[in-house]
């Protein structure tokens, strides 16, 4: 309990840009044990909360399907509705649009159980950001001649999810919090300065390049999926012709 | 407590040797944030309560007329300024039966049952707003200070990050007004001096935290600002000049 309590104190401060936390961090006999201990906590209670907002929030509103329905029924009693009727076919490609966009948003909806997921997805994903992130920025923070150690700076940027505190309140349904991305980057500019001693302008790209390079791959993953699946689609297509 | 009112009342006040001192504190930033928090909180409070008693308040076939009738109203300015347009006429006759369907719409839909009673409901939708809109409101502070303090740091400005923001938070103060917003008439113009006020909060807040004069500091808190508005105003303009062009040679071919 004393440990988290420590974590959590740490984390606080991290929050609040106050250098000494990311220097106790730094000077920590293990950083990268630390940062990775309030990581998993820290994961695990933002899921929590998660599941409690969530399905306060699923119980606070009717549910899809009649929502669905009552929407539907109006519909129909519309003149364009009744017009489109009278066009071959064109009720039945209306329901088909109208389906796909409603399972789209069905699975949008709060759902008590698929938020039960994020107590494993939750922590896992804050751990592979951490990783990914941690290991970009020691290499560009050495690169501009930084003198910190790959184990400090795990250290230090485990503590540039301190942002990530402020969404424990979406443990009140209907409570949104977002754009933490700033905030993250200010952390994460503090971590790097206080571990690798640099200079502001150098640490700034140190704290920043890591995400690009990271949004850019996604990107570029995102994009050769969706080329690819519709390259098959269109080949479908063709052959369905 | 007493220092945090007496602090709020000095960044008000726009009196430097308060701000000074709080500059050199250490926990300057979790002291702002939480001052920025408590402004934006109280200040959305009112619209709030307005919004708890709209969403607690069952959406019946009441509140729909109500609805119906402020629309209807609208309308009826329009036609006070003479006949319409029958193309005109044609669009409102269209939007007033989609709207009497939309109204069916939501009435039926606030009647459909919830696990949880219709009040909690409510409440938690009206909290949720309430909550989701200060802490929108820190993020896009944060957001906006990293670009001031970005161009201040250009500028030759010196303060440390965290005593930055934590000054600049102060700018909250005086927003305080915009708790006035939902109040018709004169609330909005009460809310828009309360944020004049804070501009100039904003600017005195750079000041003192990057030991700038007044000229350094207006430019380094509003550049942003400015260069944001360029840029959008840039964009439209060409997306115009597109517009224009590929509609002139359409009607040509």
């Amino acid at each position: 309990m004393q440990a988290i309590t420590r974590s959590f104190g740490l984390l606080w401060d991290a929050l609040f840009l106050q250098r000494d936390a990311y220097a106790r961090m730094r000077d920590d006999d293990n950083p990268f044990v630390e940062g990775l201990f309030i990581l998993v906590v820290l994961g695990v209670l933002l899921a929590v909360a998660g599941v409690i907002g969530t399905t306060l929030e699923w119980a606070s509103s009717p549910n899809l399907d009649a929502v669905r329905e009552v929407v539907l029924k109006n519909l129909q009693t519309m003149d364009w509705y009744q017009l489109m009727q009278q066009s071959p076919g064109g009720e039945s490609s209306f329901l088909q649009v109208w389906n796909s966009i409603w399972n789209a948003f069905a699975s949008l909806a709060p759902s008590p159980l698929r938020s039960l997921t994020g107590i494993i997805t939750r922590p896992l994903a804050l751990i592979i950001w951490w990783l990914v992130f941690g290991l970009l920025a020691y290499g560009f923070a050495r690169l501009f001649g930084g003198k910190g150690t790959l184990n400090q700076t795990m250290g230090a940027t485990a503590l540039a999810a301190s942002p990530q505190v402020i969404t424990l309140l979406t443990v009140l349904p209907f409570v949104a919090i977002a754009s933490l991305g700033t905030w993250t980057l200010l952390c994460s500019y503090m971590a790097l300065r206080t571990v690798h001693d640099l200079s502001w302008p150098r640490a700034v790209f140190a704290a920043l390049l890591p995400p690009v390079i990271i949004g850019v791959i996604v990107a570029l993953i995102v994009g050769a999926v969706l080329a690819f699946g519709i390259t098959i689609a269109m080949a479908g297509f063709a052959g369905g012709m | 407590m007493n220092d945090m009112l007496i602090l709020m009342r000095d960044a008000a006040l726009l009196r430097e040797p308060a701000m000074e001192a709080f500059r050199d504190r250490k926990d300057a930033m979790k002291r702002g944030v939480a001052i920025l928090l408590a402004c934006f909180l109280i200040a959305g409070s009112l619209a709030g309560l307005i919004n708890l008693v709209s969403n607690v308040r069952p959406f019946g076939p009441e509140q729909a007329d109500q609805l119906r009738q402020e629309v209807m109203q609208g309308f009826e300015q329009f036609q006070f300024y003479g006949a319409m347009d029958p193309n005109a006429q044609a669009f409102v006759d269209q939007f007033t039966q989609n709207f009497e369907s939309g109204l069916r719409m939501g009435v039926e839909i606030a009647s459909l049952p919830t696990t949880l009673p219709k009040g909690i409901a409510g409440f938690f939708t009206a909290l949720g707003r309430w909550l989701t809109t200060a802490f929108g409101r820190l993020t896009a502070f944060l957001a906006y200070g990293i670009w001031v303090l970005l161009f201040a740091k250009l500028m030759g400005g010196n303060g440390g990050v965290d005593r930055f923001f934590g000054l600049t938070a102060l700018f909250a103060v005086p927003n305080l007004l915009s708790f006035f917003a939902p109040i018709p008439c004169i609330g909005p113009m009460i809310a828009f001096v309360g944020w004049i006020w804070g501009v100039v909060v904003y600017v005195k807040a750079v000041q003192v935290s990057q030991r700038f004069t007044t000229g350094r500091a207006i430019a380094a808190a509003l550049l942003p600002a400015v260069i944001v508005i360029c840029a959008v105003a840039i964009i439209s303009l060409l997306s115009v000049i597109g517009i224009l062009a590929a509609v002139s040679q359409s009607v040509g071919s």
